[in-house]
């Protein structure tokens, strides 16, 4: 990873590509260098446009754990790790709101303690108790949905 | 180029795979049902990011748990990457892994359940994609057993999860739930009524999306299209399966409906596209899998709207699965070049059709017999 060309202490985690009469010049800069040097962080989302912010001066931002650039994610449309949700946190999410209207997960929760084999030992229990009722009550169609799940937990090894 | 003059090869008896034995509720229009669930480990570079040795590291650590985990005991794992290409592209017709995962390099494969309703790929987009599939028009039991095989795997395996955005995904169009479910319908109704656009129009202001037989970028073939929800993110997976099932049963209506218009307004000319099929299909010397597809499907609709009766849907899956390039060179016990495939394909085809019409021919003269009006002539 590359260290800050400015202070030589922090990554650099923008790099900065200048067009000056045909000579192209390169720096790698940190986020905090970038802004006193008056450049401006935010990505344009246009991937034909991509970075170009004024006066031919080109910006990227690099995700700090795997090395993936903001460009090379619009280019490929695959991000690099995890972390690059952080690293291009504004832009993603803008990403997000455009794909799916919305960036607020609203499915199922991850914990570290998602479904257990105990677990499901008990989901047996409460369903063979759900089939008794729905076979009591003649609901023969709910029944045979019921005696399914069973099946499907049962073929997992579980008794 | 010359006929090729061996044997056909005789299509076995094996079991159809799930997803086109045609048990499924409403599997005349809705072949199959999937769901998939897309999934990452926090602690690794995605799979197109990682470097060789972190992605056999990940595919140990993922198969490692199929291996050894008794609530795995029913999964096999396999990995591409020292697997033949015909076994590779048995796998892909078989729809337990999608091209994608094939273009990737090094340490990669899939996970299988022995009754192969399930199947896990390892490294393809993302570290894990979860399929299940189903024959017809099923989404709740598919998404019941994939949310389980879920629950386990997360139990093993950590995830990467944030509060807000959910699951995280190499690709941020699978965010959130990571949940796609996708129906394989097979409209040549609306394509004969050219509804077809404005149906599918329609869907996709209701964010459904239409892929082909293969999925992503590939293209319609045999009047089959894919269709799923695009959104993943911002509603819970029972929303998104709901929503997405409620479109379909829609698009089912129009299609039954442009059957009716059909059947009304021009049944003699389906009887004849049918018919004419079957012809070319008893006939033809070379055959490609998209023009055995797109004949296949003018056979399917003959046979759903009971206008064709000289093989059934059964016979029918079973013919279209054996012909496909990786199941006809296996059958036939090598590798063959194109021309030959085609070749063969005509040759396997017309041996299975001729058989069939044997068969009923011989069913017909026995029945002949058995009828009380020749008992009592003979009598």
């Amino acid at each position: 990873m590359k260290l800050c060309d400015e202070c030589g202490i922090n990554q650099a985690t923008i790099h900065l590509t200048q067009i000056m009469q045909n000579e192209t010049q390169v720096s790698h800069l940190c986020e905090e260098c970038a802004r006193k040097k008056g450049i401006s962080v935010s990505i344009n989302d246009d991937p034909e446009q991509s970075q170009i912010v004024d006066n031919d001066i080109k910006i990227d931002i690099t995700c700090s754990e795997c090395g993936c650039t903001y460009a090379q994610f619009r280019a490929k449309g695959w991000l690099g790790c995890s972390h690059c949700y952080t690293a291009f946190e504004k832009e993603i999410d803008a990403l997000l709101t455009q794909m799916h209207g919305s960036t607020v997960h609203k499915g199922k929760r991850y914990t570290d303690h998602a479904r257990t084999p105990q677990a499901l030992t008990g989901e047996i229990k409460r369903l063979r108790h759900e089939l008794a009722i729905a076979i009591k009550n003649e609901e023969f169609e709910q029944a045979a949905t019921i005696r399914d799940a069973i099946h499907t937990i049962k073929q997992m090894g579980i008794q | 180029m010359t006929q090729h003059r061996e044997k056909a090869p005789t299509i076995s008896n094996e079991p159809l795979p799930i997803w086109c034995d045609n048990s499924g509720p409403e599997s005349d229009l809705v072949i199959s049902t999937r769901v998939r669930l897309a999934r990452n480990l926090s602690r690794h570079k995605y799979p197109h990011f990682a470097d060789k040795k972190e992605r056999k590291e990940i595919f140990d650590l993922i198969a490692d748990i199929f291996q050894n985990r008794k609530e795995f005991h029913a999964f096999s794992v396999v990995n591409c990457a020292s697997l033949p290409e015909i076994d590779q592209q048995l796998l892909l017709e078989e729809r337990l892994i999608s091209p994608d995962l094939l273009k990737m390099e090094g340490d990669r494969g899939v996970a299988i359940e022995d009754t192969r309703h399930t199947s896990i790929m390892i490294n393809e987009e993302d570290h894990l994609r979860l399929h299940s599939i189903e024959s017809g028009f099923n989404a709740e039991d598919v998404w019941y057993r994939i949310n389980l095989v879920d629950d386990l795997l997360g139990h093993y395996l950590p995830f990467a999860y944030e509060a807000r955005r959910g699951f995280l995904t190499s690709c941020p169009t699978n965010s959130g739930t990571g949940l796609r479910v996708s129906f394989l319908l097979h409209l040549p109704g609306l394509v004969l009524t050219k509804t077809i656009d404005s149906v599918l129009m329609g869907a996709s202001q209701m964010g459904i999306s239409t892929r082909g037989f293969f999925g992503e970028h590939s293209e319609v073939i045999g009047h089959l299209f894919q269709l799923s929800n695009q959104a993943t993110l911002g509603a819970c997976e029972e929303d998104f399966l709901k929503h997405t099932r409620t479109t379909i049963a829609e698009v089912i209506n129009h299609e039954r409906k442009a059957r009716e218009r059909i059947l009304e307004e021009a049944a003699l000319e389906l009887t004849d596209k049918t018919y004419r099929a079957w012809g070319i299909l008893l006939h033809a010397k070379m055959l490609t899998t998209s023009e055995f597809l797109n004949l296949a499907s003018a056979l399917r609709i003959g046979i759903d709207c009971k206008l064709f009766n000289e093989l059934t849907i059964e016979q029918l899956s079973r013919l279209t699965m054996s012909i496909m390039p990786a199941h006809l060179q296996k059958l036939y016990g090598k590798a063959l070049s194109d021309d030959e495939l085609q070749s063969i394909r005509a040759q396997t085809v017309q041996q299975f059709l001729s058989t069939l019409k044997g068969a009923k021919k011989t069913r017909t003269t026995k029945r002949t017999v058995k009828t009380p009006a020749n008992r009592t002539k003979k009598e």
